[in-house]
């Protein structure tokens, strides 16, 4: 939401699906356009619009007064279903435009999947999320909203070899929280200062009744000083769990945990 | 999760089965389920429970998207002071309502709808034909 509207992704009569905005009023509602005949509907877009995939969303997120989003782009003709990439956005069509891919080292088959949402994160100055390179890693991104201050953060030890491919990223403490995958493909819980060498995983000690096979946390959610989440136990089980960010500190405590149901999310 | 005051709401399971509205206040002693299923609800319509989904804090109380007695979706409010849940929309012959995406909006000091913060949610009518 930018001040006084709201942007979504919608799909108009030509089933092309874009990007619009609404005051709260019907005469305020519509399609964002600057191309006189569509598709595209705004330059640089794919003829089927921004997000031709039931999969993933547009993870609409403001960001110093614009507005940052994935979306497929037409990088040299008008393509029916480009590759996606990271575009910005001031709420209207003409302040509307892509990144190029080639000039961030990212995956000519684009930054984003069609299976993946970002995740964007603003994290201090600049916004973190999950991209793909040029060797199809998927790993751990920053932007300011520019192309030559868009990257992959390089030099993360411990992940898996396709990527640490994170998630959940979460705000906490002056640092980021994520779920990440490590070397021997576990998925587990990281935390980021936005640096590789303060990209690190926060291993639960022997005997806090991790899952061997990786915490997998999902959900996390701020919470009086502490991240609370959706984990997985030494049995399998999801529970909820709680962390203070560091791998020394509660990391591991199993709030709850209801062995019943083993498809259950615990908590009796 | 979603923070309300000094708790937590949340989706669980039950020892049911059933996806109930769950809160926490970060202890395991302070976490429990507020509501299982809707009112009237079997297991033959809603096997499911309540199901909550898309919590979103609006004045001091939680609105969000749950299952009916009859397994359809349909717009909830959690009284933030009582911690009581209320259907707001009476359940249809077809589809509920199922919104999601709420999005808090203030509105413009010049337009009408400035002295009324309100929100938005997508309906399935609505529902694009690709993304959310």
């Amino acid at each position: 939401m930018l001040p006084n509207i709201v942007l979504f992704e919608g799909v108009d009569a030509t089933d092309t699906a874009s990007l619009w905005e609404t005051n709260g009023t019907v005469g305020g509602t519509f399609e964002l356009t600057d191309v006189p005949s569509p598709p595209p509907l705004i330059t640089g877009e794919a003829n089927y619009g921004f997000v031709p995939s039931t999969l993933v969303s547009l993870d609409l997120t403001v960001f110093n007064n614009q507005v940052l989003f994935a979306g497929r782009f037409s990088p040299t003709v008008p393509l029916d279903f480009g590759p996606y990439t990271l575009w910005t956005t001031d709420g209207t069509a003409t302040g509307t435009a892509p990144i190029p891919l080639t000039s961030i080292g990212a995956s000519s088959g684009g930054l984003f999947s069609a299976t993946v949402t970002p995740g964007f994160t603003v994290f201090g100055n600049e916004v973190l999320f999950r991209g793909i390179d040029t060797g199809g890693t998927a790993g751990l991104w920053m932007t300011n909203g520019t192309a030559s201050g868009t990257r992959e953060i390089t030099g993360i030890g411990g992940t898996a070899s396709a990527g640490v491919n994170p998630s959940d990223l979460t705000v906490f403490n002056g640092a980021v929280l994520f779920n990440g995958a490590d070397t021997a493909g576990h998925l587990g819980l990281w935390t980021t200062n936005g640096t590789g060498a303060g990209t690190n995983e926060l291993i639960p000690p022997v005997g806090a009744g991790a899952a061997t096979g990786g915490l997998n946390p999902t959900d996390m959610t701020v919470f009086n000083n502490e991240v609370l989440f959706n984990g997985a136990d030494v049995n399998g089980l999801s529970g909820l769990w709680a962390t203070n960010g560091t791998a020394g500190g509660r990391t591991s405590f199993l709030l709850k945990h209801r062995a019943p149901r083993p498809d259950s999310i615990p908590l009796t | 999760m979603t923070v309300l005051g000094n708790e937590v709401l949340f989706s669980g399971v039950d020892a049911s089965g059933l996806s109930g509205l769950w809160v926490t206040n970060g202890t395991a002693g302070g976490t429990h389920e507020l509501l299982a299923e809707a009112p009237g609800a079997t297991a033959a319509k809603d096997p499911l429970g309540l199901n909550p989904t898309d919590f979103t804090v609006f004045n001091g109380d939680v609105f969000f998207n749950g299952l009916d007695q009859f397994g359809r979706g349909q717009l909830w409010e959690l009284n933030g002071a009582t911690l009581q849940p209320q259907m707001l929309t009476a359940p249809g012959a077809a589809g509920g309502l199922s919104p999601s995406n709420f999005e808090l909006y203030n509105g413009h000091p010049s337009e009408p709808m400035a002295a009324v913060p309100t929100f938005f949610f997508k309906t399935p009518a609505a529902k694009p034909r690709s993304g959310t």
